[in-house]
């Protein structure tokens, strides 16, 4: 597959912050695309910079091989629904969608017939004569995706589009994005910091951090394979062990844990990742500790056991397996299922 | 059964709570009442009522005062008088809308100071900035001086005693009751809002005349009203710079009521003001409703 949009050492700085700092992320026609990462890694300013309502100090932008960013922002082919909606509070449903229509001076039987279409996708054609105040939280957020869409862009924005509703709301719509940007056939770019929000909803993620990607991947990649102990930490529920390296183990406060194979060099500073359902309880393991809390979540839970870490150690365990709080555990793993980071 | 009793307790602990916030209501409705309500009540009963020789009323029955109001003479003032105020409104907008869109361009800390700037001529008597226009805009005053010093005129120009001199010390007086609210108007609109304007394709042109402008409305209504109700009925104004050869609708209710001592009289011109402005407050309500689509505002 080609670049579609292909961002190329991209930076921006306000004052004494470097927002982007030499980004580059290539993203395919079609994609479902996450830009992921905690509050102020920049992915925001490069949604908006996507969207011509910021300017870049430097890199370049194109779509298609077309240069985007000497495309005035009222020109692109690129719709944002923003984070609080926007929705033009004195215009109804209908006239919010067929705003952007009207200023590409469409005739008015196919602004007509456009508008109606996606109101019937979102399922908000009898809504069409309300004003924005007079609708749910839930109901809004359809009405900025459908004004974004009926545009037909070549790439959809979405910033934080899931963040202002209630978890039951969320999970609704995040399968309606995914099958609405699989039917209208649009590149969809989403940003936000909610990591199981970007592993379920997207086909790649670019994580960010300080203004820089840490790591453009699939969420299975990101998951399994994370490049760094930032990336590691950050995505899904880990156990981060930082030590010194030595011949085939790692020193973790006096504890030696196994390690796989590994191109990192004995004596030095390493951390070793561990999910929780890759470790299991047993009869003898490699490290052993007293079990403080267990946390229900449905179908299994989340032990925290202290072995004499910094931290307690999680680790999954089916329902009917549970030991009793205070009791001693022992944990045992597969080397071969942790992995071993260098630790900057 | 259980429910409805249910409910009917819920009304009744709905009922307290509202009686609870009521009382909080007694000050502001009782000086209404004292200071609003019932002198509109006499002014209302002394319209059916005949003068008095000596001003106050007599209780004889008339409805001549009403028939009086319609002639022709004082159905001309009334509309001088709204006319004045409105050009002092529409001016008080053309300059005032360019001011507050500008002070919410300005830094935070900045804009409070502008704000300061702009209430600060309320803190001089209202008579002498009044007065000091007089002594800016005679025959030998400081323009006609100005402008013979420049060489622009040669004969001073008479700038007093005419309507439009009413109508700069109206602008002047209450521009900045226009200034305030649409400010007030345009900060609360979202920034998000013209960008998802220009997002969807409009120029910023197009934005700010079909999104900024609409939103910004209900302030500039609000501005029209505090500045053409105090305008309309003013009469230090038309006094000092109209040199009282134009009356206005407020001169000619004082000079009813301290000159001429028709009371009654004066009251039907009062009565029709306060109509005339209620109908004013009744569409600026209904436009703000549809503007901004239902009362949450």
């Amino acid at each position: 597959m080609t670049s579609f949009l292909n961002i190329a050492g991209v930076s921006k700085r306000y004052g004494d912050v470097q927002a982007l700092n030499n980004v580059s992320i290539e993203i395919r026609e079609n994609e479902f695309f996450a830009l992921l990462g905690p509050s102020g890694c920049g992915k925001t300013t490069l949604l908006r910079a996507l969207a011509g309502l910021e300017s870049l100090d430097s890199g370049v932008v194109t779509l298609a091989n077309e240069d985007l960013l000497s495309v005035p922002a009222n020109k692109r082919p690129v719709n944002l629904m923003f984070q609080s909606y926007a929705l033009f509070p004195h215009l109804n449903v209908y006239d919010n969608v067929a705003y952007g229509l009207r200023r590409e001076k469409l005739d008015s039987t196919e602004i007509d017939q456009r508008v109606h279409d996606v109101l019937k996708t979102v399922g908000l054609l009898d809504q069409k004569d309300r004003r924005p105040s007079q609708l749910s939280g839930g109901q809004k957020q359809r009405v900025a995706l459908a004004r974004a869409i009926v545009k037909r862009p070549k790439i959809l924005l979405l910033d934080e589009p899931l963040s202002a509703l209630d978890k039951k709301v969320r999970s609704e719509m995040q399968l309606e994005l995914k099958r609405l940007q699989h039917e209208a056939g649009i590149t969809f770019i989403i940003v936000t910091h909610d990591q199981e929000e970007a592993m379920s909803i997207a086909n790649r993620i670019a994580l960010m951090d300080k203004g820089e990607v840490v790591q453009v991947a699939t969420p299975v990649e990101m998951y399994s394979a994370p490049k760094t102990k930032f990336v590691a930490d950050f995505i899904g529920t880990s156990n981060l062990f930082a030590g010194t390296l030595g011949s085939g183990n790692i020193s973790v406060a006096g504890k030696n844990l196994p390690i796989p194979s590994t191109q990192l060099a004995s004596g030095s500073r390493a951390v070793l990742l561990l999910r929780p359902e890759d470790i299991s309880l047993s009869a003898t393991g490699e490290i052993t500790g007293t079990l403080v809390s267990s946390n229900f979540y449905g179908g299994s839970s989340l032990l925290f056991v202290d072995c004499g870490f910094e931290q307690l150690v999680k680790v999954s365990c089916a329902l009917n397996q549970v030991p009793s709080v205070g009791s001693t555990c022992h944990l045992s793993w597969s080397a071969a299922d942790s992995i071993l980071l260098a630790d900057a | 059964m259980a429910l409805a009793v249910k409910s009917e307790e819920r009304d009744a602990i709905k009922r307290r709570a509202l009686l609870s916030r009521a009382v909080f209501l007694v000050p502001g409705l009782t000086y209404i009442t004292a200071f609003m309500l019932i002198p509109l009540g006499f002014i209302f009963a002394y319209t059916f009522l005949s003068r008095g020789t000596y001003g106050g009323i007599e209780f004889i029955f008339t409805l001549e005062n009403y028939t009086r109001a319609l002639d022709s003479l004082y159905i001309g003032v009334l509309v001088k008088s709204v006319l004045i105020a409105a050009a002092a409104t529409i001016l008080a907008f053309v300059i005032g809308f360019p001011v507050a869109y500008a002070i919410t361009k300005l830094p935070t800390n900045r804009q409070n100071i502008m704000l300061v700037l702009i209430v600060l001529p309320f803190w001089t008597n209202f008579l002498i900035r009044t007065y000091a226009w007089i002594v800016l805009l005679n025959t030998q005053g400081f323009l006609n001086k100005g402008l013979i010093n420049m060489g622009v005129i040669s004969q001073p120009l008479e700038l007093l005693y005419k309507p439009g001199a009413i109508v700069l010390g109206l602008l002047y007086a209450y521009i900045p009751l226009m200034i305030l609210p649409i400010y007030s108007a345009l900060v609360r609109i979202d920034p998000s809002m013209k960008e998802a304007a220009i997002n969807l394709g409009a120029t910023p042109a197009q934005a700010f005349r079909q999104v900024t402008l609409p939103l910004a409305l209900p302030g500039v209504l609000v501005g029209a009203i505090f500045v053409f109700v105090p305008s309309v009925g003013n009469f230090i104004v038309p006094e000092l710079l109209g040199g009282g050869k134009t009356i206005m609708v407020g001169n000619l209710i004082r000079d009813q009521f301290l000159k001429a001592r028709d009371w009654p009289f004066g009251s039907v011109l009062a009565l029709s003001m306060v109509i005339m402005l209620l109908v004013l407050f009744f569409i600026q309500a209904r436009v703000n409703r549809r503007v901004l689509g239902d009362s949450r505002a």
